[in-house]
């Protein structure tokens, strides 16, 4: 756990304060895999803030439709 | 003769056509085989096996007065319990929807119908179609006949194991980092997860809708290219749905692959969390293809961990999108797995979805700039055997990449099949990518391979003997 993660403590207060009721045996299993996915989420970014800085525009004007009509392109192409 | 369970769903569809076996006399071995086996695998959740009769009944009628409709037409089929069925309850594995009765079909259900398709009934898959095993769920998680004890992966566990005990020739199954592949590789079996917008999702129950495929997954890859045929196709109520006309994947399965070339994925494949027998296996199956003509070299892609993260990320927030207001209302009806896995995706800010959508573009951006040098990506189907179901964490997918999720994230067309069986006697696999709607072409290449080791008609051993 990296000082930057939140406490057994605070990540289930995050929980509750979103309406959820974690499962008793599992919060600690969960706040361990939170904290598994921060790092994974804070690599991501440098990935794709690394790519923005190199690439210029490319990325930042990346569609960001959740759809793949834009994704793979616009259904009339094909 | 071989046994007709033994046949593959293409080689069946040929004795129909030429009359020498009924849909009827083939249901009814299969309802038999059911009725053998599904207490101990637990494959099937709801059989339709009265439906099934009547059906088969009414093709083998069209099909003596000389209207066959085409391959499907009298073949048993099976669906993963997220599609859609009119009059039939559906459940996605969940006890939330024990009792869900849906008065539509959905599109792909509607495609089988009408290509004379015959409904064996459906199969039980992981809670919501997330991961699993479900230990806790609506009914026991199916039990992979090559090793009961281990994982029959998921989430369309069902179908894997109603194949590998051949109790259904052909099942549709959905994968949303790797749900048709998954258990298809560990169960010996075949499945191919289409170009995404290829076969509609209407009627699925959606798990990431950005990322959700629905497939099939067959005894073999001839099987999946022949199902393939029969449901993608556009679907102007599908907004994820592209304009393109159905495959014709069976037609072309017996072009050659001289020419062909085929880029191994060293870094998918040769990496520490592959185990050394999976990456023995990959490359005597890249040996093989090379004496069947195609030229192999080696490519290189982003790590694996990149597209795991990317995709882990959009599916537990797109996930969390869905379930949201019933985890906040009922969440003790939930399976404590997929409760624990999806809350999590309430941790993801919006700027964590977005920046994993960048990262989904340029990822695709490599993906395509690879299709460019090569016709087809092979690696390694699975990272080792499949594990033990008690021993299985529910955030395993934080701990280990997760080699499946490449294709979902590109959207590209990928087949898993099996290359071969570990130290343990559990099956091993290859995955086989290609560029956007040429499932054709991977197909082909899947096919090609395996007619030539002939691993496709292994059964699980105690199966063998009975």
């Amino acid at each position: 756990m990296k000082e930057s993660d939140p406490t057994l403590e605070q990540f289930e207060a995050i929980l509750c304060q979103r309406g959820l009721d974690p499962v008793e045996q599992d919060i600690e299993k969960m706040h361990a895999a939170w904290c598994l996915l921060r790092q994974h989420l804070e690599k991501m970014k440098t990935v794709v803030h690394s790519a923005q800085t190199s690439s210029g525009e490319s990325c930042i004007t990346f569609p960001q439709a959740i759809f793949t009509p834009t994704f793979l392109g616009s259904r009339e192409d094909r | 003769m071989n046994a007709l369970y033994r046949l593959p769903a293409h080689r069946q569809s040929e004795m129909i056509a030429a009359g020498e076996l009924s849909s009827v006399e083939l249901v009814e071995m299969y309802i038999d085989r059911i009725e053998q086996y599904n207490d101990r695998y637990c494959a099937f959740i709801t059989p339709t096996t009265e439906l099934a009769l009547e059906q088969a009944k009414a093709a083998d009628f069209a099909i003596k007065k000389g209207k066959r409709i085409g391959p499907l037409h009298g073949l048993p089929i099976a669906l993963k319990d997220a599609y859609d069925t009119a009059g039939i309850r559906t459940t996605v594995g969940s006890k939330l929807l024990a009792d869900r009765v849906p008065t539509t079909d959905a599109f792909v259900v509607s495609k089988l119908k009408a290509a004379g398709a015959v409904l064996l009934g459906k199969l039980e898959c992981t809670e919501f179609c997330l991961g699993g095993p479900s230990m806790d769920g609506l009914v026991p998680h199916s039990r992979n006949p090559w090793s009961t004890d281990r994982y029959a992966g998921g989430s369309s566990s069902g179908a894997g194991v109603a194949l590998a005990a051949r109790m259904v020739p052909l099942t549709l199954g959905s994968d949303t980092g790797g749900s048709i592949r998954i258990p298809a590789a560990f169960c010996g079996v075949a499945g191919h997860k289409p170009t995404y917008g290829r076969v509609s999702l209407r009627g699925l129950f959606p798990l990431s809708g950005s990322l959700d495929h629905a497939g099939p997954l067959a005894v073999c890859s001839a099987d999946c290219a022949m199902l393939l045929d029969a449901i993608s196709g556009h679907d102007s109520e599908d907004p994820t749905s592209v304009k393109a006309e159905p495959t014709q994947a069976y037609a072309t399965l017996n072009e050659s692959l001289t020419g062909l070339r085929i880029g191994y994925v060293t870094n998918f494949t040769e990496n520490a969390f592959v185990s050394e027998s999976m990456q023995k296996s990959t490359a005597k199956a890249l040996d093989v293809l090379r004496e069947l003509g195609a030229t192999v070299v080696p490519v290189e892609l982003p790590d694996l961990w990149d597209f795991t993260t990317c995709n882990t990320t959009i599916m537990l927030s797109e996930a969390y999108a869905v379930h949201e207001k019933n985890l906040q209302t009922n969440a003790s009806v939930y399976t404590k797995f997929t409760r624990s896995r999806i809350s999590l995706g309430s941790m993801i800010s919006a700027s964590g979805y977005l920046n994993a959508q960048k990262l989904r573009r340029l990822l695709n951006d490599t993906l395509q700039q690879r299709f460019a040098e090569v016709d087809v990506m092979v690696y390694a189907g699975m990272l080792d055997d499949p594990p033990e179901v008690t021993k299985i964490d529910p955030f395993y997918f934080l701990q280990t990449p997760l080699i499946t999720a490449p294709a979902n994230v590109g959207g590209i067309p990928t087949t898993s099949v099996c290359s071969g069986f570990s130290e343990l006697g559990l099956p091993q696999s290859i995955q086989i990518s290609g560029r956007w709607f040429e499932d054709d072409i991977v197909l082909r290449v899947a096919h090609a391979y395996e007619t030539s080791v002939g691993l496709s008609d292994q059964l699980p051993p105690n199966l063998e003997d009975e």
